[in-house]
């Protein structure tokens, strides 16, 4: 059985990955099993300062899913560099570190930055609903989007992912403006924008009123939204949004993702993306392929 | 902290939405008396896990004393003897034990739960006072009977002493009683008096903080408090916090 596969030049053991700000740095779920067993692990998202987040309640269950607004809390991509970086390198597995700014020279400074550490590839976090400047305000319109992935990419020395929003008109041509600004892969769908409402305290649930929406709930959404950027784009997509399971990671694959990521699963459970890694080839066997690359954008449509 | 699969023993309600729910182990690591656990919700739309404060435990056992709330909690409230469940523990910090002679523990409501290995494991050392709205709402009375000098407290004096914890606490010091530290859990204006009362009279303090909580493990960032200024994760940095450090 192969199950490794090719993203941009970097070899994955396997096609899963942990979501960027569900698995922290690793360190927590290298507790409970060998992360290093895993294809990739995308970090917390990191901007050039230290961050503390959104106060208030952050975070709401809402039926097969959740709603968040952290707020991007992070010890900064230097104290990154310093005291995780070293860690993850040694868990054997790829990783992806996710940035994020507040302008477009945060985001080319944080990418030059990470550029000349031993990341092995870099996360653009364009796309992030809980923050008040940057984040997904980069990540909704298409120019926007093809302007701050140029910016990055000049400064980059590692390949590229731009993730991206759900929370637009028309994602494919937010595919096709990161393709054009030079990314070397897309990773969708961030969270949805969303709500939660106490009616006995007439108040939103969360602290900041709005977070951003994952789990199970959104897996539809996310399948249509990875369909329609392979059919756009031809550089590699990476699928995410609710998977919990090897047979909701192939359905992405199928859909057209070389790689999927698992985000909202690792919260609910924090053996779900071992679990994932360990039932891959089951599913394989009863999908009747051997090799995981044949099922990739293999959706039979009509 | 590792995740393990119990099987329930028993489930039912002691006071009104007040539940134990007993379960068996093949083997548990010790656990400290305020560490808590993230209980798997029976239920496919619930993805999150429940954190419940361990109220008893030893090698093979566990106790979880829940109040029902939510849709989660009624899932919970549906198990069965002989289902099993997904469990991780034991998760979080605990009050620091072992580390001050005579401790004064005091509990408010729900928050008495942790308070119990707490207690016990102070060896009978301790002075508990456990506060409840009336005498309905009291939880656990004889257990803490038996694991410490218990003055139980109600608000509207319905039964023992009549008033808050902090003020059973108070009248003690009065009559010459002086705890080396304080150990409580409850709801938020408890625990900002017994932080205010600590720093009048010198005492350190440790509050177990509730938020609402994601992973549990320390990895989701979504169930921070501020402690000294910084966000800090009630699953991982605490839930047990010097009083010096919250509510500033």
């Amino acid at each position: 059985m192969k199950t490794s596969v090719n993203l941009c030049g970097i070899e994955f053991k396997n096609p899963i990955i942990t979501a960027s700000g569900t698995f922290g740095f690793g360190r927590e779920y290298n507790e409970f099993y060998d992360v290093g067993k895993l294809g990739g692990i995308s970090t917390k998202g990191l901007t050039l300062l230290p961050r503390e987040g959104n106060d208030g309640t952050r975070i709401a269950e809402t039926p097969s899913g959740i709603l968040n607004c952290v707020g991007l809390q992070n010890p900064g991509v230097e104290v990154f560099i310093e005291r995780e970086l070293p860690f993850m390198k040694g868990l054997g597995t790829v990783i992806i570190a996710n940035a994020a700014g507040s302008s477009l020279s945060d985001y080319e400074r944080i990418c030059e930055r990470l550029g000349q550490t031993d990341v092995d590839m870099i996360e653009l976090n364009i796309s992030c609903p809980n923050v008040k400047c940057g984040g997904m305000s980069y990540g909704v319109l298409p120019k926007s989007v093809e302007e701050v992935t140029a910016a990055a990419k000049k400064h980059c020395a590692k390949p590229l992912i731009v993730k991206l929003t759900p929370n637009v008109a028309d994602i494919a041509d937010n595919a096709r403006a990161a393709e054009q600004g030079g990314a070397d892969a897309v990773s969708l769908i961030n969270t949805i924008t969303g709500m939660a409402v106490d009616i006995y305290r007439r108040k939103p649930v969360l602290g900041n009123i709005t977070g951003g929406l994952s789990g199970p709930c959104v897996k539809p959404i996310a399948l249509r939204m990875v369909r329609q950027v392979y059919k756009a784009v031809k550089i590699p997509v990476i699928g995410l949004g609710g998977i919990t399971s090897a047979r909701d990671a192939l359905e992405f694959m199928l859909c057209g993702a070389t790689a999927v990521q698992i985000g909202t699963a690792n919260i609910s459970d924090p053996m779900a993306a071992e679990k994932v890694v360990n039932d891959l080839t089951k599913e394989m066997e009863k999908c009747r392929i051997t090799d995981i690359n044949a099922i990739i954008g293999a959706l039979e449509e009509g | 902290m590792k995740d393990y699969i119990g099987e329930v023993i028993n489930n039912r309600e002691i006071a009104k939405d007040a539940y134990l729910l007993e379960m068996s182990f093949d083997k548990l690591p010790p656990i400290k008396g305020g560490q808590f656990a993230m209980l798997e919700v029976p239920r496919d739309d619930c993805i999150l896990c429940r954190p419940l404060g361990v109220c008893m435990a030893d090698e093979t056992y566990a106790a979880f004393l829940y109040q029902l709330k939510g849709k989660g909690t009624h899932a919970l409230t549906t198990l069965e003897k002989g289902d099993e469940l997904r469990v991780v523990m034991p998760l979080g910090n605990g009050f620091p034990i072992g580390k001050y002679e005579n401790v004064a523990i005091i509990g408010g409501g729900f928050g008495v739960v942790p308070l119990y290995l707490t207690a016990a494991e102070c060896g009978g050392n301790a002075r508990i006072y456990n506060g409840f709205a009336t005498k309905k709402q009291i939880l656990l009375g004889k257990e803490f009977d038996g694991v410490g000098k218990l003055t139980v407290c109600t608000d509207d004096g319905s039964a023992g002493f009549c008033g808050f914890p902090t003020a059973a606490l108070e009248k003690d010091m009065a009559d010459g009683y002086k705890p080396d530290a304080i150990f409580c859990c409850g709801p938020e204006p408890l625990m900002k008096a017994v932080k205010r009362m600590g720093e009048a009279k010198n005492i350190p303090t440790y509050l177990s903080l509730e938020a609402r909580m994601g992973c549990g493990v320390g990895a989701c960032l979504t169930c921070t408090c501020k402690a000294d200024g910084h966000n800090k994760r009630v699953c991982k940095d605490g839930p047990v916090f010097s009083g010096k450090e919250v509510y500033q």
